[in-house]
């Protein structure tokens, strides 16, 4: 089998990158060792399209949002995406300085519409917001989608292109000539392409270190407690800054209740800890008292790859020809999704990002180890 | 519907009953009944409306399993009524749209 | 308060099987905890009518079965306690049950466990069955016997079964019109199975009593007939009937409607499996069911260690057969805690595999007459709903096959249905035949949705106090 274009992981990232490659009229085939796409990370995770609070990302992030704005139409599918803003709070004077330093670097990038709010403007916004609030950062562009709608919709658009979609499928190593990348092996035999991208989070770091660059990526559990649909004053995500947790409402009437992500000594595992959740129910009564009477109807855990500096690895290895990677996103991957696949598809294709990517150079950690 | 005779009379006595509240209109409920035997009792099938398509439901399997007769009680939204038992003065709102 | 003294065996359910499981290993010498979500014990076929209502004949407080009182009782042996009002949301680290007991959550500390659950009324989709008015048979059975509330003034029942009969006698005897029962089972194909009655002569003479009610009260009975729809405006006022042809599908021109103000739809249970999910038990297709049941062995352990089923969670037979099946649980129990040596048990169990061995034999003729059939999986049309609680139509889910989606779990992250608070227990069973169907696979080669915690919702504030009593350990 031949193509151009073989994209290793059907997640949000590669089935974007397959469609914004499908529009330029490349001939894509996507690899998916799972039942179907958006199954791990890209569709367990609590659906916040964030830019407040985002480091050396904040303007693939901007980039994002602007791309978000108009998905639902471009792919012809409901995303459940609204921008419904996103307050971030503290709860002390400490908290206070963080935040005015986050909006700093966010006027600077040019996210102008971040201000800071009073304590009884953060209340007035999510009625019944706990007392100890003692200032509030919102910006109004940033907002929710539904995780389990927006992969597939990138997929069958993707599809509708002309993309191949290949679901059960593993890959197994990569086809080399010299320096080049010639294509992939898989169970079921091999592909051969002039460009292979290596989209598959956690699976395939292994063929980032086959060509000698070590994408190091660690497992993080990040908990989510789904409650009940009912109606609530959430209307909009909020953080809490130091606190370890997060409330964002959800398109469909109910909320998720998010634990802050933490080393997961269990692996890619998306099981939660009885510890972790009654301790995080007993703390977010405190920041909404009115969740008292509200009950968790499910829970689950959302897939977090963790890097040593919190950045994503995006771009084109080093020291070969026709192999890019984009993983490694540290919980940052759902919003900046779209914009990461476009810039994929514009590099592949001998165009060059317009938003810098130095900060997420892949080989950035190999060159440190050896 | 002939309502106060849908609970059965003969075998059984019951205790002095106590009164509930259920959309502003006082009932009579007895100590042992659920909330959703007194709706019953009263010819009241539908219990609320989804909050999505707006269908009206009722009581479904009767113990607890598929959340179908859910109301309001006593500012307490989306209690089963079927194995909620009813208490004196309880204040029950169906949730309809 | 925390409960972290290992409990030897922890039976969940405290109906007929449960009872005889925890009674059986606790005379065997075993430290029992029971835990049930009910006030009072019996499950819900021997389910008690609450203790404020006097009921002058015992045996009608007790769902009008006479053996009740007895079983009730073995639940004061000495080395059984028991645990009311507490439900188990959640399995975490392998055996710390996660309980529920009024307004406050605690871990409890497994070892062996005799999962007991029960079984609930198993849906069927058809235009309207979401009406008010609808009802499962078992919800009408407790209402009735436990309650002593009538569900309505005219009720049609619609349904596969022998409990059926039952259920129409008592509503007749409780002064409720009957207007017509429709049996979905198709007798002709039927009497094949009969031979299985053999030394059963009681059960048949039950039937025969029933029947006769029937006919005292010339109440229609449509064999091979099957509910196909129902309509009102806030709750159901007319219902129609439909003669099956031979794969259980209506056919076109037999319609009967009849004005009702009750429907009671009686095909047949679906088991509580969602606690041994939890566990990790791996599930079995069962054919007659059309459903999954957990697999266990002759000595009733599902496929991980230490962790039992008996009863309707995994054999419907009735309650004899779920007594039988608690005693040989409660053996295999108390045999692998030590407290009976190898000679005791093979003598103890024994004689309980060989009545359980005689009471399947007649459990599975009536598990063969009254299979699901298949025809009845494709009532529903495009706008009938299949999850309640997410309000998902089969136009829904066909949207969802029809995107590429090849399997429950996927309908599920297309539609939402599953992800209300039922946990998908009423709509699973619904939506699998039509992934099956549209995309040519069989049903037994799906799975069931995924159990996660909690098994059923809990207020935050009371998850809430299992943060403190972490504290206090």
């Amino acid at each position: 089998m031949k193509t151009d274009v073989v994209i290793v992981g059907g997640g949000l990232i590669g089935c974007a990158t397959a469609y914004y490659l499908a529009k330029k009229k490349s001939n894509v085939i996507v690899i998916e060792k799972d039942a179907g796409v958006g199954l791990q990370a890209s569709g367990r995770n609590a659906g916040m399209v964030r830019q407040q609070a985002r480091k050396a990302a904040l303007p693939l992030a901007m980039a994002s949002v602007r791309l978000w704005a108009a998905l639902a139409q471009e792919l012809e599918n409901d995303l459940g995406y609204t921008r419904t803003g996103y307050l971030k709070i503290a709860l002390d004077e400490a908290g206070v300085a963080v935040l005015e330093n986050e909006m700093a670097w966010e006027h600077a990038h040019g996210l102008t519409e971040v201000r800071m709010l009073s304590p009884d403007e953060c209340r007035d916004k999510i009625i019944g917001l706990t007392d100890r609030v003692v200032a509030g950062k919102f910006c109004p562009t940033d907002g929710i989608a539904n995780p389990m709608l927006v992969t597939p919709a990138y997929a069958r658009a993707a599809q509708r292109l002309g993309a191949e979609i290949k679901t059960r499928t593993t890959v197994t190593g990569l086809l080399r000539q010299g320096s080049a990348v010639r294509g992939v092996t898989t169970e079921q035999g091999e592909i051969e392409a002039e460009v292979v991208v290596n989209a598959a989070g956690p699976w395939a770091c292994h063929l980032n270190e086959s060509i000698g660059c070590a994408t190091p990526i660690t497992p993080g559990l990040s908990q989510l407690m789904f409650t009940e649909r009912r109606a609530h004053n959430l209307v909009c995500p909020v953080g809490v800054l130091g606190f370890g947790g997060y409330f964002v409402p959800t398109h469909a009437g109910n909320m998720v209740l998010g634990i802050s992500g933490v080393p997961n000594k269990y692996g890619y595992s998306t099981r939660v800890e009885y510890s972790d959740i009654t301790a995080k129910a007993a703390q977010m009564l405190e920041i909404l008292p009115w969740l008292s009477q509200v009950s968790v109807i499910r829970t689950m855990s959302g897939i977090t790859e963790y890097t040593p500096d919190g950045e994503p690895y995006i771009g084109a290895v080093p020291g070969t020809r026709g192999f890019f990677t984009a993983v490694g996103f540290h919980g940052q991957g759902f919003c900046l999704g779209p914009i990461v696949g476009k810039i994929l598809a514009d590099l592949i294709t001998g165009k060059e990002s317009s938003i810098s990517l130095a900060t997420f150079k892949p080989d950035r950690f190999a060159r440190v180890q050896g | 519907m002939d309502t106060q005779n849908l609970r059965i009379q003969k075998g059984i006595t019951r205790s002095k009953p106590f009164q509930i509240q259920v959309d502003g209109q006082l009932l009579f409920a007895y100590p042992g009944e659920t909330l959703g035997t007194v709706l019953l009792a009263n010819g009241k099938r539908a219990f609320r409306h989804t909050m999505l398509s707006g269908g009206a439901r009722g009581i479904y399997c009767g113990m607890g399993v598929c959340f179908e007769c859910l109301v309001t009680v006593n500012g307490q939204a989306n209690v089963r009524a079927c194995v909620t038992l009813a208490q004196p003065g309880d204040r029950v709102k169906r949730q309809f749209k | 308060m925390n409960d972290l003294t290992l409990a030897p065996l922890t039976v969940v359910g405290a109906g007929p099987a449960g009872i005889m499981a925890a009674y059986t290993a606790a005379e065997a010498g075993v430290d029992v905890t029971v835990i049930d979500e009910n006030p009072l014990p019996g499950g819900q076929y021997l389910r008690q009518s609450p203790p404020e209502f006097t009921i002058p004949d015992v045996v009608a407080a007790h769902s009008g079965h006479p053996e009740a009182a007895a079983l009730y009782r073995k639940l004061e042996h000495p080395r059984i306690r028991t645990m009311h009002n507490t439900s188990v949301w959640g399995v975490f680290d392998g055996r710390m049950l996660a309980l529920a007991e009024r307004d406050r959550v605690y871990l409890h500390k497994a070892n062996r466990v005799v999962i007991a659950t029960g079984a609930y009324d198993r849906p069927l989709a058809f235009p309207g069955w979401t009406l008010p008015g609808i009802l499962g048979a078992g919800a009408v059975m407790r209402m009735v016997k436990t309650q002593w509330v009538l569900p309505g003034k005219r009720v049609l029942l619609a349904g596969l079964g022998p409990l059926q009969l039952p259920l129409a006698d008592l509503l007749l005897e409780s002064g409720v019109e009957v207007v017509c029962v429709a049996e979905a089972a198709n007798l002709f194909l039927g009497w094949r199975h009969l031979s299985g009655f053999w030394g059963h002569g009681d059960r048949i003479w039950e039937a025969y009593t029933y029947i006769k009610t029937l006919v005292q009260h010339r109440v229609p009975v449509f064999h091979n007939h099957a509910i196909v729809s129902a309509s009102g405006k806030e709750q159901v006022e007319t219902a129609t009937i439909a003669r099956l042809d031979g794969s259980g599908q209506p056919i076109a021109g037999t319609e009967r409607q009849f004005e009702v103000d009750t429907v009671c739809l009686g095909y047949g249970f679906l088991p509580s499996i969602q606690l041994a999910m939890a566990f990790g038990c791996e599930p079995r297709f069962d054919e007659n069911l059309s459903w999954f049941v957990p697999r266990h062995n002759d000595h009733m352990e599902t496929t991980e260690p230490g962790i039992f089923v008996a009863g309707d969670v995994t054999d419907f037979g009735g309650a004899k057969v779920a007594l039988a099946e608690g005693r040989v649980a409660g053996l295999a129990a108390a045999h692998q805690l030590g407290a009976l040596d190898d000679a005791t048990f093979n003598r103890l169990v024994a004689p309980a595999l060989a009545e359980l061995r005689h009471m399947n034999r007649v459990a599975l003729a009536l598990q063969r007459i009254y299979r699901f059939r298949r025809g009845l999986a494709f009532l529903a049309s495009d706008d009938t709903i299949l999850c309640r609680c997410e309000d998902v139509t089969l136009a829904k889910v066909k949207q969802a096959l029809a995107d590429g989606a090849i399997d429950l779990h996927q309908v599920k992250l297309g539609t939402r249905a599953g992800m209300g608070y039922c946990q998908g227990r009423c709509c699973s069973a619904l939506i699998a035949p039509i992934v099956a169907k549209e995309t040519k696979q069989s049903i037994s080669t799906l799975h069931p949705f995924t159990v996660r915690p909690p098994i059923q919702p809990i207020p935050l504030q009371m998850l809430a106090t299992g943060a403190v009593s972490m504290a206090v350990e």
